[in-house]
């Protein structure tokens, strides 16, 4: 077997002709000396159209850098390679991957070899590509929008609502209690007396519901404003509320002395009102009841607030119900309440970039813990005064 | 009586029937007269001349939603009036915004009483009208 010998020429000029890609040569001033088979295809010009034109002018060339600077690399450095902006002689624009070569060949001028690598069709699907994820963003951008409008709607709605709706119950528990008023013991015997007491019971906590569901959605429509907040006192104060519509009880409360937060004040109170009023209410029953509320340091946070009783506590199969609306874990002949305080607490917690959880198994009280979010600062104590 | 000592303006008639109520439980028996919208309310203060010198009422309980001209409005206007200017005005409120209140004595409200759904706490609430009726009769 022969080798083939690189001088054949014949031989070379079908190989050059054959390759996929165009491949051309041409002197220093542009003028085209060889084009091949895949240039004619590509370009859309014949040899003989080719051959003795400028190729710069021929395919109305745009350079990522000025010509100059292109030439004067290939000099120096034999080579360079880069993207050009050719157009075919239909005037389609091409984005041409292209690789020159400085050749020395004897007994005439330099030569540059070019081989060129078209595509356009990559960047053609990169645009695509660009414009698709664009339109994407938007689509999300406006969905977005969409449903911030339709949040804020349903929130409008929702306290519209249940403002309109306490109306009617005002007038219902205000003539049912005229009627006790005026004709209890008269013309209402006992038994419509009982009836009557039922169906204002029942107004009542409807319009408890409707109070805690205001509450709820003025959670998320109020601005929050940050500030020190002294929460030993704040929750001093609450208590205080607890004994006096609840005389009887002798409960063992402990507040940790000096206990801070930065947060809103008048949410972190309705936070504290309920947490200390649910450890109040859960604790009726227990033989000596003890509340706890401190600070102490948990993965979550270095400050974590809890608030501790040895109440009825929850089976913590359950703890996921806690704090959505309207969720309750006892009876409501055995604790009252409506179902939406956990859920406005939260709400709080989680507008403050917080997070709240808690502890507990059926008979041993509860104890709950919540985080301020980062821009609370470790426990400072208060000064001693 | 030549003309109302207290003007309430309520449009629902539920509410007026529990506040006419309310007042006479309460002792405070002085003649009521009822307009049921802002309009109403602004025709009664604020009467075309006729030749005859209308006092303007000695106490406007206002609720602040009304049809019309809104309660907020009724109360810019009696307070812009020479004849309303200083008429002691209670504003009668439903919700427990704490804005809307705010914004019924940045208008000149003197006091305001909450509606609650439970009566006995209106009663309260009418009851410390009574005391403010007291005072204000006092010094006149």
């Amino acid at each position: 077997m022969s080798t083939l010998t690189a001088d054949n020429q014949t031989l070379q000029a079908h190989l050059l002709d054959h390759a996929y890609e165009p491949i051309i040569a041409w002197e220093l001033d542009g003028s085209i000396v060889y084009w091949n088979h895949a240039a004619e295809e590509l370009y859309g010009f014949s040899r003989a159209q080719a051959l003795g034109t400028g190729i710069h002018q021929l395919l109305n060339s745009i350079h990522p850098i000025p010509l100059a600077e292109i030439l004067a690399q290939v000099e120096t450095l034999t080579q360079w390679s880069g993207e050009v902006v050719y157009h075919t002689s239909a005037g389609v624009t091409l984005s041409i991957d292209s690789r020159l070569l400085l050749i020395s060949v004897p007994g005439r001028a330099p030569l540059i070899l070019q081989s060129d690598s078209d595509n356009s069709i990559y960047k053609q699907a990169e645009t695509a590509m660009r414009q698709v994820y664009e339109e994407l963003e938007q689509r999300v951008e406006e969905r977005t929008r969409d449903l911030a409008s339709a949040n804020k709607e349903l929130e409008s709605f929702s306290y519209s609502v249940s403002h309109d709706l306490r109306a009617p119950l005002r007038s219902l528990q205000g003539f049912t209690r005229i009627l006790l008023l005026d004709y209890a013991g008269k013309t209402l015997d006992e038994r419509a007396v009982d009836l009557m007491h039922r169906m204002t019971a029942a107004v009542t906590r409807m319009g408890q519901l409707i109070e805690d569901l205001l509450k709820l959605s003025q959670v998320t429509r109020t601005v929050i404003h940050p500030q020190p907040l002294d929460l030993t006192a704040m929750a001093a104060i609450i208590f205080d509320g607890l004994k006096e519509r609840d005389p009887a009880r002798a409960v063992d409360i402990r507040v940790e002395p000096g206990i801070t937060a930065v947060a809103d004040p008048g949410l972190l109170r309705a936070v504290l009102e309920n947490l200390l009023g649910n450890a109040w209410k859960f604790t009726g029953k227990t033989a000596a009841p003890q509340i706890t509320v401190g600070v102490t340091a948990t993965p979550d946070s270095d400050t974590t607030y809890f608030i501790q009783d040895n109440g009825a506590g929850f089976d913590m199969e359950f703890a996921d119900q806690l704090f959505a609306p309207f969720q309750r874990l006892h009876r409501a002949t055995e604790f009252e309440g409506t179902g939406v305080g956990l859920a406005t607490v939260q709400r709080i917690i989680h507008r403050h970039g917080g997070r709240i959880w808690a502890e507990s198994s059926p008979g041993h009280g509860a104890k709950f813990f919540f985080t301020l979010g980062p821009a609370s600062k470790s426990k400072k104590r208060l000064p001693q005064t | 009586m030549p003309s109302a000592q207290i003007l309430l303006v309520e449009d629902s008639p539920d509410d007026e029937m529990l506040m006419l109520d309310a007042l006479s439980r309460c002792g405070l028996n002085a003649q009521v007269l009822v307009a049921r919208d802002g309009a109403e309310a602004l025709d009664c203060l604020h009467p075309k001349e006729d030749g005859i010198d209308h006092p303007p009422p000695r106490l406007v309980l206002l609720d602040l939603k009304l049809p019309k001209v809104s309660g907020l409005e009724v109360l810019r206007r009696l307070r812009a009036h020479p004849r309303t200017k200083y008429v002691p005005v209670v504003v009668l409120t439903s919700s427990s915004q704490v804005e809307d209140i705010k914004t019924s004595y940045d208008n000149g409200a003197n006091a305001y009483v909450r509606k609650p759904i439970d009566f006995q706490q209106f009663l309260e609430s009418v009851r410390c009208l009574e005391h403010f009726w007291i005072s204000f009769n006092e010094t006149v």
